[in-house]
């Protein structure tokens, strides 16, 4: 399941404008990534990882389709795939709505793999 | 040769099993998994005409016998029956006791290629500080002397892994292998994660697993653990590099799968390292 669901984080993050894909499940333990070879992006899942689970907690109590933050250039936004798991996308300003519409593509391809393989 | 864990998948993750004469540490909450992961390594030596040594300080073999028949393990309940596996329910509880009774009791029954279970440690450890590292050590040595052994470790529901009970046989053991459940019933709600595992290559992440009848755990390790392809041998081969990092190069590709690509960054490290030594 694992490289399934790496497959489908691949065909978003061969984007120009996103530097990263990872899902977490709702404790704060990534799952799957796909991220570029940017050193600077380290520094920024640090501060990501130390957030995460409010993120996380706050989407799901909140009942949020979606949420973002901005940490320094980095946009980080954050789609609930299920109950558990989150989509998050690290992207640079210059992403354009298509961006946003693939990754909305990829959430229902993600549940369709999560939830037929289980 | 390694010591085959018995559960579906764990063996690609731990490159091949559990090295021999090991401890092996599996850490968990209740409900996780953990009993049912010693009772498949144990079923594993059954299997492979090894016998085994279950002890508890809690559950007796009577408890035992009924899991395996819930699980469908005939197998393994024919062989605590016969004796090819020796359970006990030991009443040490306190770690100064260990080298009394339980000790004994391994020695007494251990042969060649023996795997002992210790299901869980926490009621022995659970006063434990870390100034009695040494002493838990020394019972660590005095397993691996005696066959390959799995213990289990139970996580507070703090979730905290810091407490002496949890580190310290974490810091001591050979391989250590995290249970989670967040009980939500949904795909990567029950994941299986390598901690460490000394002298070894392992998996890398957090892998799915579920606990099905007749095939107790089973890991979704949907990773190929193959050496590298000859052709690489061959390039690392033809590199005008010198001999000791060729040979250290050579020993990598042999484990696991690497590229030129990733070749050609190591050389480089070493050559950018080698002209900025005096």
């Amino acid at each position: 399941m694992i490289w399934r669901l790496k497959e489908v984080l691949r065909t978003i993050s061969e984007d120009p404008s996103i530097e990263g894909v990872i899902i977490y499940r709702v404790d704060g333990v990534p799952i799957a990534s796909n991220l570029k070879e940017n050193r600077k992006i380290l520094e920024h899942l640090y501060v990501l990882e130390n957030q995460i689970k409010t993120l996380l907690s706050y989407i799901f109590n909140q009942n949020l389709d979606d949420t973002s933050i901005k940490i320094k250039e980095l946009k980080v936004k954050l789609y609930p795939i299920t109950k558990t798991l989150v989509l998050v996308a690290l992207s640079n300003p210059s992403a354009d709505f298509r961006v946003e519409l693939e990754i909305k593509r990829i959430i229902n391809e993600l549940r369709e793999i999560l939830l037929n393989e289980f | 040769m390694r010591v085959k864990t018995g559960v579906l998948g764990m063996d690609t993750l731990l490159g091949g099993g559990f090295r021999k004469n090991t401890v092996n540490v599996i850490v968990g909450a209740a409900g996780t998994g953990k009993t049912i992961f010693a009772l498949q390594y144990l079923l594993k030596g059954v299997e492979n005409d090894e016998k085994g040594i279950y002890i508890s300080f809690e559950v007796d073999a009577k408890s035992l016998i009924t899991l395996a028949e819930s699980l469908g393990w005939r197998q393994l309940m024919k062989a605590m029956e016969d004796g090819r596996i020796v359970a006990t329910r030991s009443k040490a509880n306190m770690i100064d006791y260990i080298n009394e009774d339980l000790l004994n009791f391994i020695e007494k029954n251990a042969e060649e290629n023996t795997r002992i279970v210790i299901d869980s440690l926490t009621p022995l450890i659970a006063p434990i500080d870390f100034s009695q590292r040494n002493d838990l050590n020394w019972f660590f040595e005095q397993l691996k002397a005696n066959g390959t052994t799995l213990v289990t470790i139970e996580e507070r529901f703090t979730g905290s892994l810091s407490l002496p009970e949890v580190a310290l046989p974490v810091f001591l053991a050979d391989s250590v292998i995290y249970l989670k459940n967040i009980k939500y019933g949904e795909p990567f709600s029950r994941t299986i994660e390598i901690i460490k595992h000394r002298a070894s290559w392992h998996a890398e992440g957090v892998y799915p697993y579920r606990i099905l009848p007749g095939l107790g755990i089973v890991v979704e390790c949907d990773i190929d653990f193959k050496p590298s392809d000859k052709k690489i041998l061959e390039y690392i081969n033809s590199l005008n590099i010198p001999e000791d990092l060729k040979e250290k190069l050579e020993f990598l590709a042999k484990q696991v799968e690497v590229t030129e690509k990733f070749i050609e960054k190591v050389v480089r490290i070493y050559d950018m390292e080698a002209k900025r030594s005096p």
